[in-house]
């Protein structure tokens, strides 16, 4: 059974005459033990539907059920022990030690007080050890990497203890080894801890890559919902940004430009990194290179490079100059 | 709470309190008439010196003032760090935010609109100074209405610092308009009320500033855990149950209560609030408001005795708080302000 889920619910923002509905008719689920990646277009209502969700916002129409309960039946308490937060805004507490920032995470489940109990304590060095920063628990928040800020932000997530996580554009700010790094662990978070993980990104490939189900917002305010097999196959990805200059490529799991070419040419090359280096080099340069096109160019080396009449140009340069001629 | 830090809150604690009854001891020693330690001890043991001056100088003088100048300066400080974990702002304070201008403010209307005599705070009439301390309470409450409507139209937290200095130019503009108005016994009254001071409470009146003071002293303390989860921000405090409107609300009224008890009474001691917060950062390295807010109130009293005694240590008579504050307050406020990439809590 679903852990979370819509019934007919608009997202929008404003109020009254200026009410601005994004999106409609959603009828999603969120399921424990599966990570679910929303992507869409910047303003395209990402924010929008994960504050729904978290419950900051109520929706324009329609309603939110969690755990059974429709939302506004829960009250603020029940629910930060049933949804866990990680947002993208920098915190203050920079002289907490990771261990006082993940334990705040166990504020859902302590006294007036806020003290911990032992069992408080356990769970959050377990967290520490779920996210693999065990090591830096009594360093501060501000000698953290943002990397390792954000995974001592889902170790606080993991120690409220909650069947649901949801991250707002949790690898927004990351390079690309703490993105995938981070990926990787909310991956491993959702299976082994059985969480129904929900979180907004704009990292196309590593989702398409880790996430077991997409929520795709379309250009036309429609929400693709399916596993990562079904959304891919089913187009929806094209439909992502309402414009033609931009395709999805399949085989690379991303976006790429669609730039004019003055010609189409085969690329006859051994080794697979140099051809697929080349097809960029030559694609940015306005050539595009098809498989079925009668033009050959013979690739041996990027200095290398025996041109259509046989002879040898030493740079892409070159080549470029030869199909401009 | 780990070995090592338990340990920094343990020493800075224990200094802290000895520092603390050094300068009691200190301000009771020291002062404008000379008295042996051994007649002001037994003063204090409750033997009568047969000398009803100095009896009076001790009791009526010294006693209330190093108590006033425990409960301001613990009180200011306090208020200090409720605004700056309430507004996500480090460098507020209740008289940059103008708070204290705002419940300046109140007491003027009352001083000098009403004449001198009722607004008096050393004056005999209950009345008089209650109805100073309501004012003083309703003008610090309105400056922080005007801040919290304000925060929640403009984000950036330096915006918010010059919507605070600009209220406080619009409060002394209006109590500059009233000083014109103002009988002459009125206005002496207010100008030695605003120089500051911690002689202003007598024994009659301790009473209700103590309880004021260490009520909403306590309350701020209930209000840690919230705080700790403030640190966060907005969502993260709301995601972790905290009902952030009333939280916020609740610490205004607490920091306002604070802030307008001791301005009434002492007048608008600057810096203390903003300062103090600091300092006990600097020696806990720590965000969690369980080892903050004791270490703020023993830090905010001991700076204020610090003051009290720099303040009647001049052989020509008591020198003006406000003159003393900022000399301590601003090379640590630039101190702060030019390490801040360095500085812990900032990042």
């Amino acid at each position: 059974m679903a852990i979370l889920q819509t019934y007919d619910m608009a997202v929008g923002f404003g109020q009254g005459s200026k009410r601005t509905t994004l999106l409609k008719g959603l009828n999603l689920k969120l399921e424990q033990g599966s990570l679910v990646a929303l992507l869409g277009r910047n303003g395209a209502g990402k924010s929008t539907l994960i504050r729904a969700i978290t419950c900051d916002n109520a929706p324009i129409e329609g309603s939110v059920e969690i755990d059974g309960n429709p939302a506004s039946d829960i009250t603020k308490h029940q629910l930060s022990r049933l949804v866990a937060l990680v947002a993208t805004e920098r915190i203050m507490g920079g002289a907490f030690t990771i261990s006082e920032l993940v334990a705040l995470g166990r504020q859902p489940h302590t006294g007036f007080l806020g003290r911990l109990s032992k069992h408080d304590k356990e769970v959050v060095s377990q967290c520490l050890e779920a996210v693999g920063i065990s090591h830096k628990a009594q360093q501060h928040v501000a000698s953290l990497s943002d990397g390792e800020r954000q995974k001592a932000m889902i170790a606080k997530a993991l120690a409220q203890e909650t069947p649901i996580i949801v991250l707002d554009e949790p690898t927004a700010f990351l390079d690309v080894a703490s993105r995938i790094e981070t990926m990787q662990l909310l991956h491993k978070l959702a299976h082994e801890q059985n969480k129904a993980v929900l979180l907004s990104s704009h990292d196309i490939s590593q989702s398409l890559l880790l996430a077991d189900e997409l929520w795709v917002i379309t250009s036309d305010h429609e929400v693709v919902t399916g596993t990562t097999e079904q959304v891919v196959m089913s187009g929806a990805m094209d439909r992502v940004f309402g414009d033609t200059s931009i395709f999805f490529n399949g085989n690379l799991c991303d976006y790429e430009a669609q730039l004019p070419t003055v010609a189409t040419v085969r690329i006859n090359c051994d080794d697979n990194n140099l051809a697929r280096c080349m097809t960029n080099a030559l694609l940015r340069n306005g050539i595009a290179v098809d498989e079925t096109s009668d033009i050959i160019i013979k690739v041996d080396d990027v200095n290398h490079i025996t041109l259509p009449d046989g002879k040898i140009a030493s740079s892409v340069k070159e080549v470029v100059k030869y199909f401009n001629k | 709470m780990t070995n090592l830090s338990s340990h920094r809150f343990t020493i800075v604690t224990v200094v802290l309190a000895f520092l603390l009854l050094a300068l009691m001891v200190a301000c009771l020693l020291y002062g404008s008439v000379d008295i042996e330690p051994n007649v002001i001890f037994s003063i204090l043991m409750g033997n009568d010196s047969g000398n009803e001056a100095l009896n009076t100088i001790v009791l009526e003088s010294r006693v209330p003032m190093i108590l006033t100048a425990i409960l301001a300066g613990a009180a200011l400080s306090v208020s200090g760090l409720l605004l700056q974990t309430t507004f996500n702002n480090p460098l507020a304070g209740p008289s940059i935010l103008g708070v204290s201008t705002g419940a300046g403010l109140g007491v003027a209307i009352v001083m000098l609109a009403m004449g001198g005599t009722i607004g008096s705070m050393s004056g005999d009439s209950i009345g008089g100074y209650l109805a100073t301390l309501v004012a003083a309470v309703i003008g610090a409450a309105v400056v922080l209405v005007i801040l919290m409507v304000f925060a929640s139209i403009v984000k950036s937290s330096t915006m918010l610092l010059i919507m605070g200095i600009l209220v406080s130019y619009l409060a002394s503009s209006v109590i500059s308009l009233l000083n014109s108005v103002a009988t002459e016994q009125g206005l002496q009254s207010y100008v030695y009320w605003g120089f500051g001071n911690f002689t202003g409470v007598s024994l009659d009146q301790m009473p209700i500033f103590a309880i004021v003071i260490v009520l909403s002293l306590v309350s701020a303390m209930l209000m840690i855990k919230p705080l700790n989860a403030l640190l966060l921000g907005t969502r993260y405090a709301q995601n972790l149950g905290v009902n952030t409107h009333r939280t916020r609300n609740l610490l205004l009224l607490i920091t306002g209560v604070l802030t307008a008890v001791v301005t009434a009474f002492c007048g608008p001691i600057g810096f203390l609030g903003l300062v103090v917060p600091h300092i006990a950062r600097l020696a806990l390295n720590t965000s969690d408001h369980s080892r903050l807010m004791p270490v703020t109130m023993l830090t905010g009293a001991v700076t204020a005795l610090l003051c009290t005694l720099i303040s009647v240590s001049s052989p020509h008579g008591i020198i003006p708080i406000n003159a003393i504050t900022p000399i301590i307050g601003v090379p640590i406020i630039i101190y702060i302000i030019i390490n801040r990439r360095k500085i812990n809590y900032f990042n």
